[in-house]
This record gives structure tokens, sequence and C-alpha cells, in this order.
């Protein structure tokens, strides 16, 4: 008798199936590896019997079953869209709101001063400078050589 | 994607940009002769520095004539000690239309608006216009003293100074708003008939 054929006489035995070779396995039970196979054999047994239960649903408990199933496929959707809309309204409002403001807040402000963009003159040797005021206020201020190259003037410095 | 388009509309309507003169520009200009009774107080500024600087020395007292109250804020942190009016004036233009402010004989302002800025500034282009008799030459020519482009915000006036004046220097004071008829006849646009000074300085 080969190991395989040993193998399946001793699951028959194990599952009480061999009747009258009952006796040849017995002497075969002695040996190591017949232990061994028996020893799997029975833990094989323990951990199928450890499965549970698997509910069943019969014919009476079909209904509801089914109604169960419709009644989470209608279900009224999740309010993430929705709150996801309010939140890019929100920021729509947002952005015009402060482009409105930016827009129209500069007029009349009291915390702008008076600017000098551009200077020139045609003065030769004179230069130019143009300096702010920390009360919002602004100079420009020509600064002509000492020797000009003949300054006569015919109202001889008459003030009005 | 509607989102980042409403933010791009946005932020164009947001941006920078001069805007057009609804009304007419009232240009004020006040011009002072400014003296010192003594030596400068302070060296004259260097390009870029704010030109009040604090004295270390005694203080003077300045003198400001009566018809100058008005404007004296604007002239008291300026290192003279003695401010005359020469003449003042006010005349009303649209955008874009060049306004002339006789300061005296030899002086004359021009002023042309251009536009009004969102922080409510009104944009001037102007020039100081000076005769002056070359030698060798036997008539005055005219010269630009001074060509300048300006933002003024209301209240907040622009000095143009250091043109020669006598003994002292010419400072003209500058003030811009947007012109508001007052109830009644309207005021006369040329400057005023200016007065004679008292004052013996003079060229």
């Amino acid at each position: 008798m080969n190991n395989e054929q040993l193998e399946r006489r001793l699951e028959c035995w194990f599952d009480g199936e061999l009747g009258s070779d009952a006796e040849a396995v017995q002497a075969a039970l002695s040996q190591s590896e017949c232990q061994a196979y028996l020893a799997w054999l029975r833990e094989l047994r323990e951990h199928t019997r450890a499965v549970a239960a698997r509910p069943a649903i019969n014919d009476a408990q079909f209904p509801a079953f089914m109604a169960g199933i419709r009644n989470k496929l209608e279900a009224p959707p999740r309010r993430h869209a929705q709150l996801w809309a309010l939140a890019s309204l929100t920021a729509a409002a947002l952005i015009v709101a402060v482009s409105l403001f930016l827009m129209f807040n500069g007029a009349g402000g009291n915390g702008t001063a008076t600017v000098v963009e551009a200077v020139e003159t045609q003065i030769d040797g004179a230069t130019v400078n143009a300096y702010s005021s920390d009360d919002g206020s602004a100079t420009v201020w020509v600064t002509e050589p000492d020797e000009e190259d003949a300054w006569v003037s015919d109202t001889q410095g008459e003030i009005w | 994607m509607n989102l980042a388009a409403l933010a791009i509309v946005a932020a164009s309507l947001a941006a920078e940009g001069d805007c057009p003169i609804e009304k007419p520009v009232q240009v004020t200009m006040v011009a002072v002769q400014a003296t010192r009774s003594g030596p400068p107080r302070t060296a004259q500024p260097e390009h870029g520095l704010v030109f009040g600087i604090r004295e270390s020395g005694p203080k003077r007292r300045k003198e400001f004539s009566k018809d100058l109250e008005e404007i004296r804020p604007a002239l008291e942190a300026l290192d003279f000690d003695v401010f005359t009016k020469v003449n003042a004036g006010k005349a009303v233009a649209d955008a874009g239309r060049e306004v002339q402010l006789p300061i005296n004989r030899d002086y004359t302002l021009f002023v042309t608006p251009l536009c009004k800025d969102r922080e409510g500034r009104i944009r001037i282009k102007g020039r100081v216009e000076e005769k002056v008799l070359l030698r060798g030459n036997k008539k005055p020519v005219s010269r630009q003293a001074l060509s300048f482009t300006s933002a003024i915000a209301p209240n907040k006036p622009l000095r143009l100074g250091g043109f020669r004046l006598g003994q002292g220097e010419l400072i003209v004071v500058l003030s811009v708003d947007e012109y508001t008829p007052a109830p009644g006849p309207p005021p006369p646009t040329a400057p005023q008939a200016p007065q004679p000074s008292r004052h013996p300085a003079a060229r």
C-alpha cells in the first residue's frame, strides 16, 4: 500500500466510512506518519467547524430584503454637492465685493499724497529735484547755477 | 472653471487705470516771494531727500504777509524767513485744455488737467515759463524754467520753487480740485489784478 492509498484509507477511517477495513487501518496508525496525517485531519475539521453560519433569506423574507435595497438606491444624495455649490458662490461673491471695493474706494481717499511724476528744465546748468513731505504735499525745486550766462530782466525785478 | 472665469473678470475690473475727469477742474495758484534774513540754515538737500530738515541752530521767526494765512502751512517748512505774496489766481478748465495763470511780468504758469486717478488725485501737466534777456540779445526770450507732470491730491498742494525773483526766490503753491460752481454768478476765470508790493525787495 503506497502512501497515497494509505492517506485515502486514513481519511475514510477518520470519517467513519471504512467499515471492515478499520482493523487494517488501526495497524497502520502506529506509524508516526499516519499519526501526523491524522493530526492534520483533526485540525482541518476544527477550522471547518469555526466557519460562521451564513445568513440565509427565505422566501418570506425576500420582499423585505428587496424593499431595503430599493430604499437605499432611492435615498436622497448626500449634501456635499450643495456644500460645494455654496462655497463657490460665496467665493465668487467675495471676489466681486473685493473688486468693487478696490475700484471705488480710491475716490476721495484721505490717505493719498500728491506725487510728482516727471520734471524737466531748460535752464542750462540747473537741476530739478522733487520731494515729498510728511503731510502729503510735494515740492519741485529748481536750483539754478550761481553764474548764469546773462540774466537781466527788463522789469528790474518789479513785483506786481 | 466658472469660478476661475469670474475671478479673471473681477481682477480686470479692479485693475489700475486712470479715469476721465467728468467735471471741470479748478486750478488755484498763489505766487510768493520768499527771502532769507540770514544765511541758509540748512544746506541744499541732496537729490531724493525730504526738503524739511530739522535745524540745529537758533530759530528765526518767519514772517508772512496777511493774505498768505490760507497757504501758510504749505510754506512754513521751507527754509525762508519772509514770505510776500506776489500774485494769486484761479482758472477753470476741462480735461485736456490748458489754462494760463500769469505770475508777474517774467513768469507765467501753464496747467493742463489730464485725468483723475482712482485715488482721487487729479493728474496735470504744467510748466513755468520765464522771460529772460540773454547777453547779446536785445529782446527777452521765453524759456521753460520748469515743466512737470504731477498727480495732486485734494488739500495736498504742489509747491514749485527755486526761481529767481529779486533778492529772493519765487515759490508757486498750486492746488487742483474739481470745480463745483457756487450758486450765483460764476467767478472770474482770469487771475486777480496784481497789487503793488510794499516790499522794496526787487531785482
